[in-house]
């Protein structure tokens, strides 16, 4: 039928304009097809402009603690400890600047799209979270006789993070992250200053809390994610 | 898809202690709605609403035939189980929905393509990359933006950023089609291309616009007409 083929013949136009017109994917978002991820979820995470200024930031304060902590070990808890109370800060600012109405100026137009606001949240914290980690365990192997003390912030940064998440799908991220990060920060002075050992928070009972914490920081997540899925913090 | 009918009951919205929008009884069928008031009347809450963007605190909202947001009522243990079709019926929705925010929706570091097709991707539009691309050149070609697609959005005038707005939430063919002020920094030629878009579409979807130029929205022969007035409907025809 002619109109049936006027309209793939139209449709067909524009799939080779789109080719044309379209500018060239860009390099990590090419690299990220190349890892197979799906074509939808490369573009969601390579061509989310927030997610570039929390990496930036991520990355700089990794680099920064990395460098400060180079001679860090058990002997100078001081500042082995700085290193591990500010590590998992990093993902917590990195969750405030990626996601929000005060982050992102397209955040309307995605709460009114059928993606889902969780699914959406999680990508964008899943890629802060990749980075910072990425970074941090580049520091640990430039400086071996820190040893995997440095690891210590990783199951703290999954607790502020998570928390941040649960909180933040009620009260909004920067608040989340701003409660989370003051909250965590004097925990662990408390703790320190109660103990009188400054890496105390991060031994193994502060990472079994840290755990614990982080499943039900998640579970949380899970069942308050109506909020983050259908109206905008309300 | 057809032209979907909305339908608000007895909706509240509070915005602190300031502003309550209140509506007792509208009905937004298929053709060109304007909705027009003073600032702060309340068109761009009314628009947010419709828009699913903000929940009422109180009321029903309703698009084709299926209840999309019902505030919680305490007393109320039925609305718990409808729960699931409420849910439901918002995601269909949103799938059927295009939104022109009010406010600059437009991230500068995007290239212009690139932002139109990262919104049409959160609107899983078209069933692959490709057709999901095309559905994204021609609402470039509607707002005669084809040519700029490698460009920066931050580089763009403010009437060509609304311009890159407006395709995004026109691409894929919304059958509902909710516009805050669209005319906004458009220039004439523009407005008249705007115009010609609307009223073509406007045999096969819902469509929603705000706007401050009563000689425009004229131009775009309304089915109906929403008078906004301190966040009440003054007059609806």
């Amino acid at each position: 039928m002619i109109p049936d083929l006027d309209a793939r013949l139209a449709h067909n136009l524009d799939v080779v304009m789109a080719e044309i017109d379209a500018p060239p994917r860009g390099r990590f978002e090419r690299l990220l097809l190349r890892a197979r991820v799906p074509e939808p979820t490369a573009r969601l995470v390579a061509a989310t402009p927030t997610l570039r200024l929390a990496w930036f930031v991520s990355v700089a304060v990794v680099l920064l603690f990395a460098a400060s902590a180079g001679d860090a070990t058990w002997d100078d808890t001081g500042r082995l400890a700085v290193l591990l109370t500010l590590a998992p800060l990093v993902p917590v600012v990195g969750v405030a600047l990626a996601y929000g109405s005060g982050a992102d100026r397209a955040h309307e137009v995605s709460v009114a799209a059928p993606l889902s606001g969780l699914r959406l949240v999680l990508l964008r914290t899943a890629t802060v979270l990749g980075a910072s980690a990425a970074l941090t365990l580049l520091g640990v192997l430039a400086a071996p006789s820190a040893g995997w003390l440095r690891l210590a912030w990783l199951l703290p940064a999954a607790a502020t993070t998570a928390t941040t998440l649960a909180v933040g799908s009620r009260l909004g991220m920067r608040t989340a992250a701003g409660l989370v990060g003051t909250g965590w920060t004097v925990l662990v002075v408390v703790i320190a200053q109660a103990s009188g050992d400054a890496a105390a928070p991060f031994r193994a009972i502060g990472q079994l809390v840290s755990l614990v914490v982080s499943v039900l920081a998640a579970v949380a997540l899970v069942t308050s994610r109506r909020r983050l899925e259908h109206w905008d913090g309300r | 898809m057809t032209a979907p009918t909305v339908h608000l009951d007895g909706v509240v919205v509070r915005l602190g202690e300031r502003f309550t929008l209140a509506v007792d009884s509208l009905t937004v069928g298929p053709g060109i709605t304007v909705v027009q008031g003073a600032n702060g009347s309340g068109k761009s809450t009314l628009l947010r609403l419709l828009a699913t963007v903000v929940a009422p605190d109180a009321g029903r909202i309703t698009v084709a035939g299926r209840t999309i947001a019902a505030a919680a009522d305490p007393a109320d243990r039925s609305g718990r189980a409808d729960r699931p079709a409420v849910d439901a019926a918002l995601l269909a929705t949103r799938r059927r929905l295009g939104y022109l925010p009010q406010h600059d929706s437009v991230p500068p570091r995007l290239r212009v393509f690139d932002h139109v097709d990262l919104v049409a991707v959160m609107r899983e539009l078209g069933s692959d990359a490709r057709s999901r691309r095309a559905m994204v050149h021609r609402a470039l070609v509607a707002v005669d933006l084809d040519d700029l697609g490698a460009e920066r959005c931050g580089r763009l005038s403010g009437g060509q950023r609304r311009r890159v707005a407006l395709a995004a939430a026109l691409a894929g063919g919304p059958t509902l089609l909710v516009l805050d002020e669209p005319d906004a920094s458009l220039d004439a030629d523009q407005i008249g291309r705007l115009t010609r878009e609307l009223t073509e579409r406007a045999g096969a979807a819902t469509i929603v616009v705000a706007t401050h130029h009563a000689a425009w929205s004229t131009t775009l022969h309304p089915t109906q007409r929403i008078q906004l007035h301190e966040g009440h409907v003054r007059r609806a025809d």
